[in-house]
């Protein structure tokens, strides 16, 4: 949508009001969600047309054995950038029978409970699982020979994504509720 | 019980418990079991990529996912429901034997009950509504467990999760499913007659018969699809990785060619929810991944194995057994989470005691349907709740009679393997025990 039509369109004033209240660090959050989220669906897309390929050359005689390895590592980044930088909480299964019910203060208590256990355990993992993925420079995958460090390495972007998301989640769960940023 | 496990359950619990998403919970819950255990972390980014590299047939669930949105966006739909009214409408409750019908179509092109359920269930689930012929509840109730029917008819995606498992034939699960499938769709349909007869629903106007002919061959090219797929993997022209985008490509040029009804800008809307969803399931199966891993190094499905044995329990015992705990798990837990930690224990089990494991694979999909309707937690009532704005209570007083459907189904299956075994065997499927 451009700036034109947003100005003149009623119904869009509440989701501009929303982006000018978001804060530079919330903007830049969006916009990498934006990126990533258009990185996804090229990755998808092209995991469609290289299946799609696949099958066609099988008959064609040809061996496209290199398809099946990068559709399963195009697969793979789809997920870890996804769950990353793209998906919302809400939009993940989540076990809400106990959480759902709660109210008020407890409700935020159980919250930053929640993503203090997460957030801590992470944190802890992050050298553990950076320095396996670096060990992985060594080998290489089985058809196309590319690094496996390389190919890990989305597991790590996924992980530092939810240590920065569940960092900024805590500090908006401690921040006075007067002073609570506009937060999606 | 070690230090290991008590951490892996408590970390599990209490971040699932409280609110944090399921396959981030199992994740940091895997980091906490290798920190007790005094293994290496780097062992859950193994376990989970190495996971998911090697199990090639994953990839044809992002695939069905984007056939069941690309199907829902495309108006589809609504040609399923036009032929599905000409023919059910007619009689009492009508509506709501359209809506088993249409979701029974539906989910032979998409695989996902979520989607079955947001797709037809929503737009009958309206229908119902409108002018208040059929109460809220029951119409939402309708929707919920109609749509339950997605996990056994192919292509079923909690199928393919359960061929990894297992490592069992997808066709042979594909085409095990579809008996129990239709044996429910009629279970369904007496039970609404029933209901309709007792509670006075409204019959639609009849159709005359010289219209339902065109209707059908409009919604051809979508009703098609199961058989096309079937069709695809036993003639051995594709796998049923490559069916799948076989599958999209037919979806594709539904919308596009065939039925003209999708603008192309409403496509990058289809594969952005499709990547969400592969996303959010795939994060599960991750976490999955790093159970399993735990729960093998803690000897569990041993034990288990032992004590079952122990008990001498029959197949029937042990399929009944086996019921009961997946019932009782599905009050709490989400479906695909019982089928990728707790089927994996059970299914060798199962193996041991000569269940046949295409057999044991639609017991569990029965009672995954179960599950996905079952109050308080069942997945599509939350669903339904949500999409047609009817308060939970009101679904939850309509649901008992259908749950009791679908548990009547599921101890026949449990009881008469051949409901599951015909098919597969026609097609050459060989019994393993």
């Amino acid at each position: 949508m451009n700036p034109s039509e947003s100005s003149e369109n009623p119904a869009a004033q509440p989701e501009v009001a929303r982006l000018t209240e978001m804060t530079r660090t919330q903007r830049m959050g969006m916009m990498a969600r934006s990126g990533a989220n258009a990185v996804c669906g090229c990755l998808f897309a092209a995991v469609f047309f290289v299946f799609c390929f696949k099958i066609v050359s099988r008959y064609a005689g040809g061996d496209a054995a290199w398809a099946d390895e990068l559709t399963v590592i195009l697969f793979i980044w789809i997920l870890f950038l996804a769950n990353g930088m793209v998906v919302f909480d809400r939009q993940q299964i989540v076990f809400d029978l106990i959480h759902r019910n709660l109210t008020g203060s407890v409700k935020t208590a159980v919250e930053i409970m929640r993503v203090l256990l997460v957030l801590g355990i992470f944190v802890a993992a992050v050298p553990g699982a950076i320095d396996y993925i670096r060990f992985l420079s060594r080998e290489r995958t089985a058809v196309l020979d590319w690094r496996l460090d390389i190919m890990y390495s989305c597991f790590g972007i996924f992980m530092v994504a939810v240590i920065v998301r569940l960092a900024y989640r805590l500090f908006v769960l401690l921040k006075p509720a007067g002073a609570k940023p506009f937060n999606r | 019980m070690s230090i290991g496990l008590i951490v892996l359950a408590s970390v599990f619990l209490v971040a699932a418990g409280a609110g944090m998403p399921m396959g981030l919970s199992m994740l940091a819950a895997g980091f906490a079991y290798m920190f007790a255990t005094h293994q290496d972390v780097g062992l859950v980014v193994d376990q989970t990529m190495n996971g998911l590299y090697n199990n090639y047939l994953l990839l044809s669930v992002p695939l069905f996912i984007f056939v069941a949105n690309l199907m829902n966006a495309s108006g589809v739909t609504e040609r399923l429901l036009a032929f599905a009214q000409a023919t059910v409408g007619r009689f009492r409750g009508g509506l709501a034997q359209v809506n088993v019908i249409s979701n029974l179509i539906f989910s032979g092109m998409s695989g996902s009950a979520v989607a079955d359920a947001a797709g037809p269930g929503l737009i009958v689930s309206r229908m119902m509504i409108r002018g208040g012929r059929y109460p809220k509840g029951f119409a939402a109730a309708t929707s919920a467990v109609s749509a339950t029917l997605g996990p056994l008819v192919p292509p079923s995606i909690p199928m393919i999760f359960y061929a990894l498992i297992a490592q069992v034939s997808t066709g042979a699960l594909f085409l095990a499913g579809v008996i129990p499938a239709l044996l429910t769709t009629v279970a369904l349909m007496a039970a609404i007659s029933v209901i309709a007869k007792h509670r006075n629903f409204p019959a639609e106007a009849p159709t005359p018969l010289r219209e339902i002919g065109p209707l059908f061959l409009k919604a051809l090219p979508a009703i098609a699809m199961p058989g096309l797929l079937l069709g695809i993997i036993y003639s051995g022209i594709a796998t049923p990785t490559e069916a799948a985008a076989i599958a999209a490509s037919y979806a594709l040029v539904l919308a596009f060619v065939v039925y003209r009804s999708m603008p192309v800008r409403k496509l990058l809307g289809v594969i952005t929810d499709t990547v969400s969803q592969t996303a959010t399931i795939g994060l599960i199966l991750s976490g999955a991944f790093v159970f399993n891993y735990a729960v093998a190094s803690e000897g569990i499905p041993v034990a288990l194995r032992t004590t079952l044995v122990n008990w001498h329990l029959s197949p029937i015992g042990f399929l009944l057994a086996v019921n009961i705990i997946l019932t009782l798990l599905a009050v709490a837990i989400d479906e695909i989470t019982i089928l990728l930690v707790i089927v994996p224990v059970l299914a060798p089990i199962a193996q041991a005691l000569g269940i046949d494991l295409v057999h044991f694979g639609v017991v569990v999909m029965l009672n995954m349907m179960v599950g996905l309707a079952l109050p308080p937690h069942g997945l599509l009532l939350f669903v339904m709740s949500n999409l047609t704005g009817t308060p939970l209570g009101e679904i939850f007083r309509e649901i008992p009679v259908f749950i009791l459907v679908l548990i009547a189904m599921l101890l026949l299956t449990t009881f008469v393997p051949e409901i599951a075994l015909t098919l597969p065997k026609l097609f050459g499927y060989v019994s393993r025990h």
